[in-house]
Formats: C-alpha cells, sequence, structure tokens
C-alpha cells in the first residue's frame, strides 16, 4: 500500500514534463513548389510568447524540406510595429518543423506572413490570426504558487494524522 | 530520405524535471532493493532491479522521445506512446515489487517521521485498496481509455499542452491500478482469486480488440486535426488510422494475453505446493525487526570524502583561497581605480556584483559560508596585528551585532543610492575602506573582532549559513567530554584557536562562524569535522550556545536576521520597472528633486521601521491566539529568524538572475582589462546572453522552498512553545501570514523585468 501511493505519487509527475512544439495546424496550402504547413501554439492564441512552426514539403512528393529559409512576418492589423523573426529547425523539438517564438505584444487581429526561400524558388503566403489578451503571468505560473499550498496541506494532513498517533499511541516516540 | 530519417530520430525532448525525477526514483528503489536483497536475495533478484528500472526507462522514452514530438502529426505514433505509457512501463514497474524497496531506499526519519504518520492512515489504506480492487482498476483503465479517445477529449489534448499532461496522467494512473492486480507485487495480497484474473486479463483484450478494430475500420477520420495537418511521409490521416488500429490491436493483444499464459501456467503449478508454504512466503514480514530498529546513519563529514576531505583540511588551505581572492580583489581595485567608469567594461563592475554575489549564494546553497572561508581580507588583518599594538578588548558596549547591522543597513542604502553596482570607481574604494578597517580594527583589538563585532558583508553570510547543509561541529561529544586541552578554543602551539571564542563543544549552527577551519586544525583527537545537517533546522533549537548565548535573549540576531530578509525584498524592488516608475512619480508628487534622499527616506524605513512593526503586529496577534508562555520579546526573537529561509530565497532567485542573465558579461571587462594593463588586444564579446527558460522556474522554486522553510521552522517552534495543536496554530498564524505576504511580494517582484544595471549591457 506504501509502495502503491509513491508509486502513483511518482509517476504522476512525470507528464507534468511532456512538453512538445507544434500545437494548431493554421494553414496548410500549396505553394510554388511546396507545401506549408504552420502550426501556432497555444490554443487559443494569447498575446505573450507564442510558438510558431512551419512544416516545408515538396509539393510532389510530399518529403519534408530541412534546407530552406523561412522567415516570419507578423503585422496587427490595428497598426504598429511589426515583428520579423527566422523560424528555425534548431529551435524545434521536432526537428523537421521550422520554429520561432514570438512575444506578441498585443491582443487583437495579426496577419502572419510566411516566406520559404531555397535554391531554387521560394514561396510566401500568410494568413490572419485572432490573438486573445495576455493570460496573467500569475495564471500561467500557477504550479509555482500552488506547489506550496498543496506542500502546506500534505503538512496539515501529517500533522493531523501524527497527533492521532501518538492520541492512540501514548508511549510511542516519534 | 536519409537526411529526413536522421532529423525525425534526432526529435528528442530532453525534459530536466522527468529526467531528475527518475533518476532519483531509480536511486532511491537501487538502494532500497540492496538492503532487502542482503535480507531475501530469493526475492529481490537482480531481474527485479532491471524491470523497475526499465519501467523508468520506459517512461522516459515515452514522454523524451520523438514518439512525443511526433505524436500530434502521426496517430500511429502516439498510439504507440500510449502502448508504452499502458501497457509496458506499469508492469514492468509493479515486477520490482517497489512497494517496500522505495521505502527501504529513504532515510530512516522520513520513512518514519515523514511518510509514516500518512501512510498508516488508513483512510489512506483504504482508498489504496479501492484503487487497486480489481473491479475499480478495470473500469477505470477502460473508462480512461475510451473516454481521451473521443475525438472532442483527444483533440483537446493534441491542442493543449496542459490537457496533454492531464491525458498522459490518466493513462499512468490508471494503467498502475489496473495492472496492479495482475502483478501483484509483494506484499500485497488479492481479495480476488487468482485465476480471477484471467478473465480480468482477457475481457481487456477484448475491450482493446472492439477499441482497436474502431480505429482500423473505420471508413472516415476520427481525428480532423489529423487529417487538417500535413501528410507526412506520403501517409494520409485514413492510413494512420488504419495502422493505428492495427498497432493498437497486435500489441495491446500481446500485453493482455502473454500474461495469461504466464498466470495460467503459474496456477497449473501451484496446485502441486501446499497451499501453507505459499502463504508462509507472502506472508513475510516487509522489513526484519532488525531493520525496523535502525539508528539514523551518522552525518555525513566532507572531511572524510576521498580527495575532498584531504584537500580541504590540509593546512594550507585556506590560504590558498584567500591568496586567489586577494589578488582579485587587488585587480578590481586596480580597474576600478584607473580603468573606465563603465561598469561593463571595468572588471569592478562586473566581477563583484555579477559573479561574485551569485557564486556566494550558490556557494550558501549546497555548501556554507564558502566566502568567509575565503575572505581577502584576512591578510591585511594579520599585518594589522603585526604592525599596530594589539591587544585591547572590544568595548563591552559594542559585543553586539548592533554595529553591524547599522553597517549593513548603511551599505544596502548606499548600494541604492549611489548605484554601486555601476561604479566601479566607488566599488573600488569600498574594497580599500574594507582593507583598511580590517586592518586597523583587527590591529588594534584581541580576536576576530571585525568579523565578529563589525563587517557586514560576514553578517549576512552568518545569517545565510543558516540555511546551508553543511556545519563545522564536533564528531563525537564523548570525545570532548575527556578533553581537558580545548585547543579547538585556545590553540596550541602550531595553530592558533577559534577567534570568534567559539567552544566547539558548545558551538550550535553555523552563526559566527567562518568556516575558517582553525578548529579542525586545533583539535588533538580529530574531533571536528565538516557534517552534513538539515537546513534552516538549528534555527529552531535555542541551547547555550558558545560566544552567543540563548538567541531566544539575543535582539541583535533577530534583528539581523529581519534586515537580511527585509533588505532581500527592498533590494530586489529597486530593481523593478514598476516600482522605479512608481519611486519616479512620488518624487514628482512631493517635489523631490534628488532621488537619492527619496531612495534612503524609503530604503531606512523598510529595513528598520517596518520589519520592526511586523514583528511587533505578528508578536502581539500571535500571544493572543496562542496563549503561549514565553513573553512577547522572546517570542519575537525566536520567531523572526524562521524567516530567514524565505529571504535567502529571495537573495538566491536575485542574485542567480543577476549571474545567469549577465553570464558572459566578464569577458568583454577582461579583454578590455587585458588590453589595458597588458597590451593584449583583442575584439569586445557581447555582455549578454538570452535569458534561459528554467531561470524563473527556478526563481520561483527557490522562493518556494524559502517559504516551505520557514513555515515548516514556524510550525516547529510554536509547537515548542505550547503542547496544543490548536494553540500552536494560533501562534503561528500571524506568522504565517507575515511569510505569505513577502512570499506574495517576492513572487511579484520575480515576475517583473529586472533591470540589467549596467553588467553587461554594451
Amino acid at each position: 500500500m506504501w509502495g502503491r501511493a509513491l508509486m502513483i505519487l511518482a509517476t504522476l509527475l512525470v507528464p507534468l514534463s511532456a512538453r512538445a512544439d507544434g500545437g494548431l495546424a493554421r494553414l496548410v496550402v500549396d505553394s510554388g513548389e511546396f507545401r506549408l504547413t504552420v502550426f501556432s501554439s497555444p490554443t487559443p492564441l494569447r498575446a505573450g510568447p507564442v510558438d510558431l512552426s512551419v512544416m516545408v514539403q515538396d509539393r510532389e512528393t510530399l518529403e519534408p524540406m530541412l534546407d530552406r529559409r523561412v522567415e516570419l512576418r507578423l503585422v496587427p492589423s490595428a497598426g504598429g510595429r511589426s515583428l520579423e523573426v527566422a523560424a528555425i529547425r534548431g529551435h524545434s523539438t521536432n526537428r523537421l518543423l521550422y520554429s520561432a517564438l514570438v512575444d506578441l505584444p498585443d491582443p487583437g487581429r495579426w496577419r502572419i506572413e510566411v516566406e520559404v526561400t531555397g535554391a531554387r524558388a521560394g514561396a510566401r503566403e500568410s494568413f490572419e490570426v485572432w490573438v486573445g489578451a495576455e493570460r496573467p503571468a500569475v495564471l500561467a505560473l500557477w504550479p509555482y504558487w500552488a506547489l506550496p499550498l498543496i506542500a502546506i496541506g500534505i503538512f496539515g494532513l501529517h500533522q493531523w494524522r501524527s497527533q492521532k498517533l501518538r492520541r492512540l499511541n501514548p508511549g510511542r516516540v516519534g | 530520405m536519409g537526411e529526413v530519417a536522421g532529423a525525425a530520430f534526432g526529435s528528442w525532448t530532453f525534459a530536466p524535471v522527468l529526467s531528475l525525477l527518475l533518476l532519483l526514483t531509480g536511486a532511491v528503489y537501487f538502494r532500497g532493493w540492496r538492503a532487502l536483497r542482503a535480507q531475501q536475495p530469493e526475492r529481490f533478484k537482480p531481474w527485479r532491479l532491471t524491470a523497475f528500472w526499465g519501467g523508468l526507462l520506459t517512461l522516459w522514452v515515452a514522454i523524451s522521445s520523438p514518439l512525443d514530438a511526433f505524436g500530434n502529426l502521426l496517430l500511429q505514433v502516439h498510439m504507440l506512446q500510449h502502448w508504452l505509457l499502458m501497457m509496458l512501463a506499469p508492469p514492468l514497474l509493479w515486477l520490482g515489487l517497489p512497494a517496500i524497496a522505495l521505502l527501504r531506499g529513504l532515510p530512516v526519519t522520513v520513512q518514519r517521521q515523514g511518510l509514516g504518520p500518512l501512510l498508516a492512515w488508513p483512510a489512506l489504506r483504504r482508498l489504496g485498496r479501492f484503487l487497486t480492487h480489481p473491479l475499480v482498476a478495470w473500469f477505470s483503465f477502460v473508462i480512461a481509455t475510451w473516454l481521451w479517445h473521443a475525438p472532442a477529449a483527444y483533440q483537446l489534448a493534441l491542442r493543449s499542452p496542459f490537457w496533454h499532461e492531464v491525458e498522459h496522467a490518466c493513462f499512468v494512473v490508471t494503467a498502475l491500478m489496473f495492472w496492479h492486480p495482475v502483478i501483484l507485487p509483494w506484499p500485497s495480497q488479492s481479495s480476488w482469486p487468482r485465476w480471477a484474473i484471467l478473465p480480468y486479463l482477457v475481457l481487456a483484450d477484448l475491450q482493446n480488440t472492439a477499441f482497436s478494430a474502431l480505429f482500423a475500420f473505420s471508413e472516415g477520420v476520427m481525428y480532423p486535426v489529423y487529417a487538417s495537418g500535413p501528410r507526412l511521409f506520403g501517409i494520409t490521416a485514413l492510413e494512420g488510422q488504419a495502422s493505428a488500429g492495427g498497432l493498437m490491436w497486435v500489441l495491446g493483444s500481446v500485453a493482455f494475453l502473454l500474461p495469461v499464459g504466464i498466470l495460467l501456467g503459474r496456477l497449473l503449478q501451484s496446485r502441486g505446493v501446499r497451499p501453507g508454504t505459499l502463504r508462509a512466503v507472502e506472508s513475510a514480514p516487509a522489513v526484519s525487526p532488525s531493520a525496523r530498529s535502525r539508528a539514523p546513519a551518522p552525518p555525513r563529514d566532507l572531511l572524510r570524502v576521498p580527495i575532498l576531505g584531504r584537500i580541504l583540511g590540509a593546512r594550507y588551505f585556506r590560504r590558498w583561497l584567500q591568496t586567489a581572492m586577494l589578488l582579485l580583489a587587488a585587480v578590481i581595485v586596480l580597474d576600478g581605480l584607473a580603468g573606465p567608469d563603465l561598469s561593463p567594461l571595468n572588471l569592478a563592475g562586473v566581477l563583484p556584483w555579477t559573479y561574485w554575489r551569485g557564486f556566494v549564494v550558490i556557494g550558501l546553497l549546497v555548501a556554507g559560508n564558502l566566502f568567509c572561508m575565503a575572505c581577502p581580507f584576512m591578510l591585511p588583518r594579520a599585518i594589522g596585528r603585526r604592525l599596530l599594538p594589539r591587544g585591547r578588548s572590544w568595548p563591552t558596549a559594542l559585543r553586539s551585532k548592533w554595529l553591524a547591522i547599522s553597517l549593513l543597513v548603511a551599505y544596502l542604502v548606499a548600494y541604492e543610492v549611489f548605484a554601486l553596482w555601476d561604479s566601479p570607481f566607488w566599488t573600488a574604494w569600498i574594497v580599500i575602506g574594507y582593507f583598511v578597517a580590517a586592518f586597523v580594527v583587527d590591529g588594534f583589538f584581541r580576536g576576530a573582532s571585525f568579523c565578529k563585532y563589525l563587517c557586514p558583508i560576514g553578517q549576512f553570510h552568518f545569517v545565510a549559513s543558516t540555511v546551508s547543509p553543511l556545519e563545522i561541529r564536533v564528531r563525537d561529544s564523548a570525545v570532548c567530554a575527556r578533553c581537558s586541552s580545548h585547543d579547538c578554543i585556545r590553540g596550541n602551539a602550531t595553530q592558533r584557536g577559534c577567534e570568534l571564542d567559539l567552544f566547539q563543544p558548545l558551538k550550535s549552527g553555523n552563526l559566527d562562524c567562518t568556516f575558517c577551519l582553525d578548529c579542525v586544525q586545533a583539535c588533538p583527537h580529530e574531533n571536528v569535522g565538516v557534517l552534513a545537517v538539515v537546513p534552516g533546522l538549528d534555527l529552531i533549537r535555542d541551547p547555550m550556545r558558545a560566544s552567543i548565548g540563548r538567541l531566544s535573549a539575543r535582539s541583535d540576531f533577530a534583528a539581523l536576521a529581519l534586515v537580511v530578509v527585509f533588505g532581500a525584498f527592498a533590494n530586489a524592488a529597486a530593481m523593478v520597472a514598476p516600482v522605479a516608475e512608481w519611486k519616479t512619480q512620488l518624487a514628482q508628487r512631493l517635489g523631490v528633486s534628488s532621488p537619492g534622499f527619496l531612495t534612503a527616506a524609503l530604503l531606512v524605513p523598510s529595513l528598520t521601521l517596518l520589519p520592526a512593526l511586523a514583528v511587533a503586529a505578528c508578536t502581539w496577534a500571535g500571544r493572543a491566539l496562542g496563549r503561549p508562555e514565553q513573553s512577547a520579546a522572546e517570542l519575537a526573537r525566536r520567531f523572526a529568524l524562521i524567516l530567514v529561509p524565505l529571504g535567502f530565497g529571495l537573495w538566491f532567485a536575485h542574485f542567480c538572475f543577476h549571474l545567469v542573465s549577465a553570464r558572459a558579461s566578464a569577458l568583454p571587462a577582461i579583454q578590455r582589462a587585458a588590453e589595458t594593463w597588458l597590451g593584449l588586444a583583442g575584439e569586445f564579446g557581447a555582455g549578454m546572453a538570452a535569458l534561459p527558460g528554467w531561470l524563473l522556474p527556478l526563481e520561483l522554486l527557490a522562493l518556494d522552498a524559502g517559504l516551505l522553510l520557514t513555515l515548516y521552522l514556524g510550525w516547529r517552534v510554536a509547537r515548542t512553545s505550547t503542547k496544543s495543536l490548536r494553540r500552536a496554530g494560533g501562534l503561528l498564524l500571524p506568522w504565517g501570514i507575515l511569510a505569505l505576504l513577502l512570499y506574495a511580494v517576492g513572487f511579484w517582484i520575480l515576475l517583473q523585468p529586472m533591470q540589467m544595471r549596467g553588467t553587461g549591457m554594451l
């Protein structure tokens, strides 16, 4: 029973470390000699850090193309400063994707332009996304403030149990 | 295709938390398995260890391998990942008989006092029995499988990392429940006869067949997310779905029917064995009587660690450290006075404020007061003793921490008012001032008066080292009881005794200890070591301490602790943009033209009046709620100390931020100094590096740990003040609220953008 509880606790923590880039496919389009798929994460999109990943495939064979140059340009529809960033494979967990972490400053409608260039030809596509208001950092980081609360709860339970055991076994030390 | 395959197979995720957790679990299991194998070699065979480690490895592969990276692109890969999490890892883990092995692997204190009361809780035992009851386990497993593969839930998990983690957690937990009655790991006992597990598994296989067939023969795409994504390797979503179904069918059947065969064979074999024999094996005690009465192991002694112990114990080790630090201090003074007054390009702007402070807090956390051990001001102190008429006693009226506290407050205020981090010139003068003060004070007065009564940096380290994991103390008090020479305090012909009057048999904790190891060298019985201690626990003890007395009677120590704690918050808050903005607005509103004056006017009360008021309020409320026997002053002195871990947590987070964010800032300063002083030309490197993603979590975890240790210490102090659980809670409540308020402030500070304050901003 003791080990059972320990095992379940330990393995509960295992999936907490799982992370994957990619997310929701926002655009799948044949463009030039490529098929482009653009993923975004988180879902729904919010102002703040956003992961944008692009898969570039050969339009005919659908083989992933790993030696292209992928540039992303994010333009706020309401006007304002646009952001430009290069998506690279080194940033991705999935090495077939070109990805970039972009810090979106404002909520609202954004146009995302994807430009792929290669040895012979290039492609350029764009699409629009709606970006919600930034999630308060306190909410985004909830595990860090929840951890002490959980620990305090377990400690309270522990003290309550210890007190009860002491009452049942008055002669026992510890 | 070769390059694509290489990239695909290279898509590993290194998850440090997961890896560390699994390594730790594996290590704890191994420790327990080894101990149990010595007692029951027949039960704890090597293959059990292999099975358990294999289970951990399977979990790691499922989460870290390309299976995870490709799960949102290829359904069959995702299903393979689920199979590892649900069908392979859990039975392997149970085959390792982890229940007692994991417990035996933990320290005895954790087993008895930490987990004991919880694991003996009847309600928890009932819950455990309920969860692993075959009916509950079977249905939980099946319901989790079907529900999470329903299109809405499955796609939610693919879209959201959070729900993906919840999904995997559900799978792992219900799979552990499911496989428990099948493996029935010792010492568990089943309420069902063993043969009943045969239909249990066969029925599970039948539902798996239906489940897999749904995927394999479906004419439509069940999860549109795969249809809308890219077709990878030419596989359509429907083809992927069919192969996922086939995969689950075959692998699932193997997982369910293989144990059916094994179990059937065992049941047939066991018909020839007398029932009593089996029962005797099953009911063997989990832990032998001798193991139950195991005494806690003696604390680890750093001086007895091979190689490291010899280095630390070497007679001139500390002198070498001090010489190295002295040279660095000399370089800082030289560059600070004669180099450019631009902190990113000056060694006096970079080395002390970015590196030294960062390494010091890391040293305090992992070892102890290493700064005092390597103090560069020892040499001027030694010279002062030779040249000046040493021999006076430090004035009795000043034999407390009040003067040092004033200097510490002055230092913290000056740091902000004069922007010391941004002034190599003034940094150099502070170092010079330190040299002069150490030279003069120890030149005129006996003992280590400078360290004990004046040095503000030393006081910070004394307080912070109360949460360090090492302490210099006697190995065996019986040896000290027989000792009459007391060399540790008096010294002898070859070695002086403790300069800070810490008599080893009465020394407790790290307060006032400079880690000089003089006592280690002086003790003729080799009875002083650098021993491992539980961080922070010294703050809840109140023995008569050598040279200090009882902490419950020392207001100056309580005040010192409060300045260090509130200083952490004031110093960090002054760096964040919203506070800087607020200060500017306040200056405009009040018509104050001198920002330095306003800073001082805000900081001094924050370091003195605010903690005093907070302590007074908490003491008053605690006395009203807990009605303890102690006086208000005694309570205030004892409870003030419990805040130290929280304050240290923020100092650690703050200084680590600077160290990590400006980790490359030494390069341009060194290159510039090399060019100026040595004529070595070089290109200036970049001073700032990108902030790693783990930095903020590390800072927040440091603050979390500080809060939890503070609350724990508070609870222990409260329990020593009253036997009643309710009164102890009442006594702690206001201090707990104060700690939580400080924690909330610290959390908020860490989320704000911090100024780089000149270090490395080129």
